[in-house]
């Protein structure tokens, strides 16, 4: 569904991605892992088509993204939606306009009372129908999470990419989100990518889980094989510890 | 000594690279905002947003400056003109000083404060909050989406403000020349509309044309700086601050060829 053969990525002089493969499977949730600024971010962005690699080949669906042009890639990125670290909602947009944006944009065609039962139904699966008319500045961290994880699947994505959903929120709050993720693959059956350095959650959500470390995939595994992972680097940054080659 | 000298030229010569480097990324933009024309009328609301933003809540302020050019220049010109018995003719220098250069410039530069460096902190908030990574996500052309609107709307509302300035400047300028002077406003303005009935106008409106072009510089160099945010609020800051620098400078060195041109094309 999604591959990454061999990927490098210089930003500002520094080697950020160096070598990087991947490969997720259609359906599956593959979460990755990582200390902060190793390149998870990165990793997104080259998936979604927002940078491009310096070497190396990114193919999702079959089709090799690297050399597409505007028109192909735009199809492409309308069957794959983003939930991005802070939601990135449209600050003067209120929470329905947020999620209908790319319905008024892109099918022009939606009469209102349609634009609006979609919104509606996608509000209803993030559980924020009463919050409709707020603003994004009115709302918590974890309603503008499930705000721009409506507006992600408005268009019902076949892949969806989260950065970092339960970054910042209390625990409770966590685990709707991840229960929300895991919903999102049993009821729309999509393929999820998700980038986080929260492990319960990593352990929760996902089918398979890689770490990247120096620019590439170190370990990869299921949560029982990541858990008992004997890479030293694994195991250090799964239970914390301050001493280990991570912080040598 | 010699090392912070090297340094100071070291720094001199990247900042003259970036400068380039900019103009290069500003004019990009700039043509590719031109070529969204065919979103005009989808864009109609947000434009008229727009319009009311840098237009509506300018006024306040440019009146203050409209007044106050008009005043400082009847002041200065009034006494050499007075020396030569000629003061009846300050309306017209006024007239034709605020139309030609004063009045443009003046617009431009409360713009680029008001409305430009606004416009960098509005794009690179957005920009460094994953906002303008969502539109693309979204297959929605920031350009299109956020800088268009923004472009049309001051390249409308500029040339107005401009008109709106002259004439205050005028209206200012009458004040001080029958108080500092001793000119009386008749006679003021008798001159001004003796004058505007015999004379080709077009050089007077040539300056409109300006406005149109500063319209377009403000746009595209705050909307570019803002795209280009980085770090953060810190960089949000930078964005802005950096934005007005190369707008005045922009409007500075356009601004005179601009004149040369217009007075080489309408002048006698
Ligand atoms: N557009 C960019 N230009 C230059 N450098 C960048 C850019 N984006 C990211 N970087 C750098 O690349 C490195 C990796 O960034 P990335 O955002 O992928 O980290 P991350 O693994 O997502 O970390 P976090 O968990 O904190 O989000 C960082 O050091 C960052 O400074
Ligand atoms: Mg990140």
């Amino acid at each position: 569904m999604i591959e990454l053969k061999d990927v490098y990525k210089t930003l500002d002089g520094r080697k950020i991605l160096q070598g990087l493969n991947l490969h997720i499977r259609e359906g599956e949730t593959y979460v990755i892992i990582g200390r902060s600024g190793t390149g998870k971010s990165v990793t997104l962005k080259n998936i979604i088509g927002l940078m491009k690699p310096d070497s190396g080949e990114v193919n999702i669906m079959g089709q090799c993204i690297n050399n597409m042009g505007k028109e192909e890639s735009y199809a492409l990125r309308q069957k794959m939606g983003v939930l991005f670290q802070s939601g990135a909602l449209i600050n003067w947009l209120n929470v329905e306009e947020n999620v209908a944006l790319p319905l008024v944009e892109h099918q022009r065609h939606l009469s209102k009372s349609e634009v609006q039962s979609i919104v509606q139904h996608k509000l209803e699966l993030v559980e924020l129908e009463h919050a409709g008319k707020r603003m994004p500045s009115e709302l918590s961290g974890g309603m503008k999470k499930r705000a721009g994880l409506a507006r992600a699947i408005v268009g019902n994505p076949k892949i969806i990419l989260y950065d970092e959903p339960t970054s910042g929120l209390d625990p409770v709050m966590s685990n709707q989100i991840n229960d929300l993720i895991i919903s999102m693959q049993e009821k729309l059956g999509v393929t999820s990518i998700c980038v986080t350095h929260d492990m319960s959650s990593a352990y929760r959500i996902a089918n398979r889980i890689g770490m990247i470390y120096e620019g590439q995939i170190i370990e990869e595994g299921t949560a029982d094989q990541i858990k008992n992972s004997q890479n030293p680097i694994v195991k250090q940054f799964i239970s914390g510890s301050t001493v280990g080659p991570l912080t040598q | 000594m010699i090392t912070s000298s090297k340094q100071y030229i070291g720094n001199t010569g990247r900042q003259i690279v970036e400068i380039f480097a900019n103009m290069g990324f500003i004019c990009r933009l700039f043509w590719a905002t031109m070529k969204c024309y065919k979103s005009l009328a989808f864009r109609g609301r947000v434009i008229l947003d727009q319009f009311f933003i840098c237009g509506i809540q300018s006024l306040p302020v440019t009146l203050i400056v409209g007044v106050f050019t008009g005043m400082i220049l009847a002041l200065q010109s009034g006494l050499i003109l007075k020396d030569y018995r000629l003061e009846n003719y300050i309306g017209v220098v006024i007239l034709l000083t605020m139309c030609k250069e004063a009045g443009p410039f003046m617009t431009a530069f409360i713009l680029a404060g008001r409305v430009g460096s606004a416009m960098a902190a509005e794009l690179g908030t957005m920009k460094v909050s994953e906002e303008i990574d969502a539109l693309e996500v979204m297959c929605i052309d920031p350009v299109e989406y956020l800088v268009f609107p923004r472009m049309v709307a001051l390249a409308i509302c500029a040339p107005i403000l401009i008109v709106y300035v002259n004439l205050l400047g005028v209206l200012g300028g009458a004040v001080v020349a029958k108080y500092q002077i001793g000119l009386e406003p008749v006679i003021y303005f008798k001159r001004i509309l003796i004058y505007m009935s015999t004379y080709n106008l077009t050089i007077v409106f040539a300056g409109l044309f300006k406005g149109i072009v500063f319209g377009f510089i403000i746009t595209s160099v705050s909307c570019a700086y803002g795209l280009r945010a980085r770090n953060g609020a810190e960089g949000v800051g930078e964005a802005a601050r950096q934005s007005v620098v190369y707008i005045f400078l922009l409007v500075l060195i356009s601004n005179y060829f601009m004149s040369a041109l217009i007075e080489r094309i309408f002048g006698s």
